[in-house]
């Protein structure tokens, strides 16, 4: 399964439009910052997908996701603010890539597995060798893999959630997840 | 599950306090602590205690002189064969670059790939999960040695004190104007701290020059809960510590010592009693090491396993320092005397911001 969503237009317009389309209506929504705004349209997209049975065990999910710029997009926003002496908590808890799985979490009451890793590209070999040995330990049934990678108005995304014993679980699958996205700093 | 065994050894700490693993932790074992007062002068004109080096450093230079370190432990022959992975476990890298605007500079994935050059390591990859990278990244290294992806994988840590991250920490009020006292009644915020550490996990006991540990891995849950503050109930430490025991097949009374987070902030150290009494191990001896390093954030984990290395090979504990009185709602057994007996095996636990929990177990080798 697999929500994605590629350059072509700005992440404000593609987020407002799919925000509106899909009554999300979360008002912590608005606190995000783009990177959180991005990742979280898109795990919604994929959980609302989920069979009765998958929804149930939503719980013990691992969520994994990846990118290229960290939380460079919130990083800038932070140190303009120290340098004008007002550095506010409402950026400054933003500027660790991870929050952005701890949103997803919260929003779907999500306990399982955590990891972000920074790569310059999608790091597919690594995520699908990870997400395996989540299967392979136990330690998840179904994992939340991904690419959400977001600086000014350049981003790229791509979700998708592998269960265990699925087919889907092959780098090949993962590689055509991960075929729309791309690092965003050097582009 | 049943229980999956790796190798970790080759540990070493560049800190305020010393150069190598041993140094590091011999200035532990005195009571030393890197953190000083008016070490780090903000932006109100405050001078706040941090331990950090009397030089500005260069995160390429420190992290470089780390891992020469623990290769320096290593039989290079078995290291290098070619199935090594580096992993950086890092939050804000050189995020001082962002003071000329300079974005790839600040990348972390580019010191990642520098680094992992200097390892010989045929892939690298940054782990930044805010205070838990470093427990986070040496699991990660276990499940891809246990499953047969690497051989040997080096990790290895580092932030430093910077203005970005002195102003957000204070701007949540979480800056303490004295050194940091962990679990205390009058605790009051971190002290930051900046430091490199690295250790090395691997397949083969054999590819360590001096006898390793053995790493039977973790795990890691999120609270679900609030993206800058710790669950009131330690949801997640509590998963986490669960699943960690189950999947080693041991209970909470096979534990020697706790090698806890305790960052010294009034609802991380109070999270984390709610967490042990849960589990009941409030009587398991607990140690925050954050009074000796300060909060070294991306290196924290890392560090703080290598110091719990040394406990395990000379069969110590250090003391909690800056703890004399009880500060928590439920009881912890806190360190306040060196604590000198056989050890056989001690739970590290890590918790952080965006809801992360992460916790491990380390034991003497084949017992």
């Amino acid at each position: 399964m697999l929500a994605s969503a590629a350059e072509g237009c700005s992440p404000k317009e593609f987020l407002r439009e799919v925000y509106k389309d899909m009554s999300i209506d979360y008002v912590k929504f608005h606190k995000m910052d783009l990177l959180c705004k991005i990742g979280v349209v898109l795990s919604d997209a994929l959980i609302r997908e989920l069979s009765l049975d998958q929804k149930e065990a939503l719980e013990e999910m691992a969520v994994v996701l990846n990118n290229s710029t960290s939380s460079l997009h919130s990083d800038v926003k932070h140190q303009a603010s120290v340098e004008e002496g007002q550095s506010s908590p409402a950026i400054f808890v933003y500027t660790l890539p991870n929050i952005v799985v701890g949103e997803i979490c919260i929003k779907h009451k999500i306990y399982g597995e955590n990891l972000f890793l920074v790569s310059d590209a999608p790091a597919t070999e690594l995520l699908s060798d990870y997400a395996a040995s989540l299967f392979a330990t136990g330690k998840a049934k179904q994992c939340m893999v991904g690419w959400v990678d977001a600086l000014d108005d350049k981003w790229s995304a791509s979700l998708a959630i592998i269960q265990e014993g699925s087919t889907e679980n092959s780098i090949n699958s993962l590689e055509g997840i991960f075929s729309e996205a791309q690092g965003v700093l050097n582009n | 599950m049943g229980r999956s065994v790796t190798f970790i050894g080759a540990e070493n700490i560049i800190s305020p306090l010393g150069t190598t693993a041993e140094e590091n932790y011999s200035k532990v074992l005195a009571g030393q602590s890197g953190i000083q007062e008016g070490r780090f002068l903000d932006r109100d004109g405050d001078l706040m205690p941090a331990s950090t080096f009397p030089e500005k450093q260069s995160i390429h230079k420190l992290l470089k002189s780390c891992i020469e370190g623990s290769l320096a432990g290593l039989n290079r022959e078995e290291f290098d064969n070619g199935r090594t992975l580096f992993i950086l476990s890092s939050t804000k890298g050189d995020i001082e670059k962002l003071k000329d605007r300079d974005l790839p500079a600040a990348s972390l994935q580019q010191l990642a790939d520098q680094m992992g050059e200097l390892v010989g390591a045929g892939k690298s990859i940054t782990v930044s999960q805010a205070c838990i990278s470093g427990v986070l990244a040496m699991i990660m290294a276990h499940d891809l040695v246990v499953a047969g992806k690497y051989d040997s994988v080096l990790v290895a840590g580092s932030d430093l004190v910077s203005e970005f991250v002195h102003a957000g920490f204070h701007s949540l009020f979480a800056i303490s104007g004295k050194p940091c006292r962990p679990y205390d009644k009058d605790r009051n915020g971190v002290s930051l701290g900046e430091a490199a550490a690295s250790v090395v996990i691997s397949k083969n006991a054999s590819t360590f020059k001096s006898e390793p540990l053995d790493f039977l891995g973790g795990t890691s849950s999120n609270d679900a809960n609030h993206i800058s503050g710790p669950s009131r109930t330690g949801e997640g430490l509590v998963r986490s510590v669960t699943k960690t025991l189950k999947n080693s097949g041991l209970t909470s009374a096979d534990i020697d010592f706790i090698n806890a987070h305790g960052t010294a902030t009034t609802f991380n150290d109070e999270m984390e009693s709610i967490a042990f009494d849960r589990m009941e191990m409030n009587t398991t001896p607990l140690i925050s090491l954050k009074g000796y390093f300060g909060h070294t954030l991306g290196a924290a984990g890392i560090i703080e396993t290598a110091i719990s290395l040394q406990s395990l090979r000379t069969n110590s504990v250090p003391v909690n320092i800056g703890y004399t009185e009880e500060g928590t709602s439920k009881t912890l057994n806190i360190v306040t005397d060196t604590l000198e007996k056989p050890l056989k095996r001690f739970l590290k636990t890590a918790s952080g911001f965006g809801g992360c929990n992460a916790s491990c177990i380390i034991q003497q080798h084949e017992l």
